[in-house]
């Protein structure tokens, strides 16, 4: 099971906070709600684990995927 | 003049004396307005070396051509001096009714010297200006004297006003207006507080009168629509700047502990959806259509505000994961005029300083009582620890010791972002035009995406273009940057408006142009001033805090982290290379010239050899 969370907005354009996906490895984009997919490409910032990864990043079994968009404090 | 009103109005404190100076359209089209028109004013006024707190500094409030016109967050002014708290350049933007009062009364700034012998506030009524008597304002709390002056001179005037912490010339001290806009955490409330002025109320009746009237209505009101439509506008509204709790969580960039880890493990309880769930409404500035002050109840049943900076400060930095009571740390905070995010780095280190053994007294981490106490203790600076902590963060450490964990850079704090592993946002930190400030250069949302651990060029490179986005371009037009940042309004808006407002023909390079200028105007002031006052100009003045060089991360995905010494000394040469300073951090002489500021060289040359 590879875990996806989004935060801020993207949240409201997926309409929850999570989803799980049960392949056993693929890539960020491959496994992203279709929802988000364009906003996602052009300007999301992706977390693979808790580190900077991007797109094309391939996740297995077990990761976590944090999804979020460029907002912040300021 | 059109979109400018081409007039200054000065208040002379010692002499009790005012009256308006017309200037003229080459200063507009040189400093645009608000911060630019702020250096210039310092520059050429207040004496070099002189005292902060002397009666020769200038306090400048000033708004810029946009600023009072119904547009997208053009409701904001900057409020700036010779900073008490850095010795150099300081300022700070304020969401104020005060802002649109001013234009409407027609004045682009207001400029303030000397000193009152006895308590004044300052009444401007359009073309009528009074120096009265605030005998009884003084030492009330910002909110109550906001509630008093609106009574007695109406509900629809623009106030701004000091707390006890301005009267009490606490360093770091704010300038406050409409129970929540605060600005000018570089100590702007000490120098109100010295010059003995409690409050400004304006009222102004007047049309602000612009090129192309029409026009720039109906693109204004586009303007409007095109910030409701973008993707991040209804969660912008449901959590403003709160949201950046998780988003810097996530990112292991959230201050905890006096900035000694990225991660929080109560964040969760302090996040923005920890705080829609006491959030009763929200609150904003004037003209802004995407308003983001989140009023909640507080520990004390009273109502308070919450935004990304104060959370991350006064919680997380803290060690206290429960938001109500971060929210009375805020109140309180707002109601005696002090910056939020310097109390929080005063505190953090008490409270390191105390774990360390340091001092004697007792504060520990997550302590709320304790800080509550503290914080209290340095708006009245009442004794030992609570007086030195009423001064820069640097000084205190000069006194106690500490400097290896004392957060700042220049003297003002570091505000909400561990840099650890962030070397691009340490170094928007280390050459910020004010001191320790994400306002200039917000480069942490791109770094995370990029190659987070580099030092190379390209993040140089951002910090600049960011500064000369964010810190010139609406520092002096003077509007919000948020709808841009945060909400994605495309920065053409505002140059169209400019255009329709002043009449001249400007692209965004012509801008960014007059962004860089200042700039290298203000670091120009910097190093006069920190020469003439005897403290001395080196490029270690340039350097974040020593603790993310010394004391890796030790939770998360970034454990182990932390900056790199030579590497961050070889970014900080390709900035200076970049925007033409020399291996000194000081402005070429070429530079000066390519920005028109030879006057200013000529100037500076008398202090410091200028390299070609
Ligand atoms: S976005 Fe927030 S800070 Fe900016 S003008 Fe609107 S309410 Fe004020």
């Amino acid at each position: 099971m590879i875990r996806v969370r989004f935060l801020g907005y993207f949240i409201e354009h997926v309409g929850r906070n999570e989803i799980t996906v049960e392949v056993p490895k693929a890539r960020v984009k491959d496994i992203l709600p279709k929802t988000i997919l364009s906003l996602a490409e052009e300007e999301a910032i992706i977390l693979v684990n808790g580190v900077s990864a991007d797109m094309d990043t391939v996740v297995m079994e077990g990761d976590e995927v944090v999804v979020m968009p460029p907002i912040g404090g300021g | 003049m059109f979109g400018w009103t081409g007039n200054f109005l000065r208040v002379d404190l010692s002499a009790g004396h005012v009256y308006v100076q017309r200037y003229d359209g080459n200063l507009a089209r040189k400093y645009v307005g608000g911060r630019g028109y702020s250096i210039k004013i310092l520059w050429d006024e207040v004496p070099p070396g002189a005292n902060p707190l002397g009666p020769e500094n200038r306090l400048v409030l000033s708004i810029g051509p946009l600023t009072g016109i119904p547009g997208p967050s053009t409701g904001k002014l900057v409020v700036a001096a010779k900073s008490p708290l850095t010795y150099g350049y300081g300022d700070g933007n304020v969401g104020t009714r005060a802002a649109v009062m001013l234009k409407r009364a027609g004045y682009d700034a207001i400029i303030i010297s000397g000193i009152s012998k006895k308590p004044v506030y300052i009444y401007i009524e359009d073309g009528k200006t009074e120096i009265l008597d605030a005998e009884d304002l003084w030492g009330l709390d910002t909110f109550r004297t906001e509630k008093v002056l609106a009574k007695r001179h109406g509900a629809d005037t623009g106030i701004l006003s000091i707390g006890p912490a301005g009267e009490n010339k606490v360093k770091y001290a704010t300038v406050m207006s409409q129970e929540g806009r605060s600005g000018g955490r570089t100590g702007m409330g000490a120098v109100m507080g010295s010059k003995r002025l409690k409050a400004i109320v304006i009222r102004g009746t007047r049309e602000a009168s612009i090129a192309n009237p029409e026009e720039y209505r109906k693109v204004a009101s586009e303007a409007y629509r095109d910030v409701r439509s973008r993707p991040g506008y209804s969660f912008w509204r449901r959590q403003g700047t709160m949201a950046a709790i998780q988003w810097s969580q996530e990112n292991s960039v959230l201050p905890v502990r006096n900035f000694s880890e990225g991660i929080f493990e109560e964040a969760e309880n302090i996040d923005g959806f920890a705080m829609e769930k006491i959030k009763v409404g929200q609150r904003g500035c004037p003209l802004c259509n995407a308003i983001c002050g989140n009023i909640v109840g507080d520990s004390e049943d009273m109502i308070a505000e919450l935004d990304y900076e104060n959370v991350a400060l006064l919680g997380s930095n803290l060690g206290i994961g429960d938001l109500r009571k971060i929210a009375t740390l805020n109140r309180l905070a707002d109601m005696w005029g002090i910056d939020t995010i310097g109390l929080g780095v005063a505190i953090g280190f008490a409270m390191e300083a105390s774990e360390r053994g340091l001092i004697k007294d007792k504060i520990e981490w997550g302590d709320f009582e304790a800080a509550r106490d503290l914080a209290e203790n340095i708006v009245y600076r009442r004794s030992g620890l609570g007086k030195l902590l009423g001064e820069s963060i640097a000084k205190v450490a000069e006194t106690l010791g500490g400097e290896s964990f004392a957060m700042h850079v220049k003297g003002l704090s570091i505000t909400g972002y561990d840099c650890h592993a962030a070397p691009g946002m340490a170094l928007s930190y280390a050459v910020s035009p004010i001191g320790a400030h994400h306002k200039d250069a917000w480069v942490i949302s791109w770094e995370v995406k990029t190659d987070r651990l580099s030092y190379g060029k390209e993040k140089a490179e951002k910090v600049l273009e960011l500064q000369r986005i964010r810190g010139g371009f609406f520092e002096t037009l003077v509007a919000c940057r948020l709808p841009w940042v945060e909400v994605g309004l495309d920065i053409e808006w505002y140059v169209k408006l400019f255009n329709l407002a002043t009449g001249i023909k400007w692209g965004v390079s012509d801008h960014l142009k007059v962004a860089e200028r200042i700039l290298n105007h203000i670091r120009a002031y910097w190093v006069r001033e920190h020469i003439a006052g005897g403290i001395g100009w080196n490029r270690d003045k340039d350097l974040p805090p020593r603790k993310w060089f010394e004391k890796p991360l030790t939770k998360g995905p970034y454990t182990g982290a932390k900056l790199d010494f030579n590497r961050f000394q070889g970014l900080l040469d390709s900035y200076y290379e970049i925007i033409g300073w020399d291996k000194r951090g000081i402005p070429r002489y070429s530079t000066l010239k390519r920005y028109d500021l030879l006057d200013v060289a000529q100037v500076l040359s008398k202090y410091v050899k200028l390299e070609p």
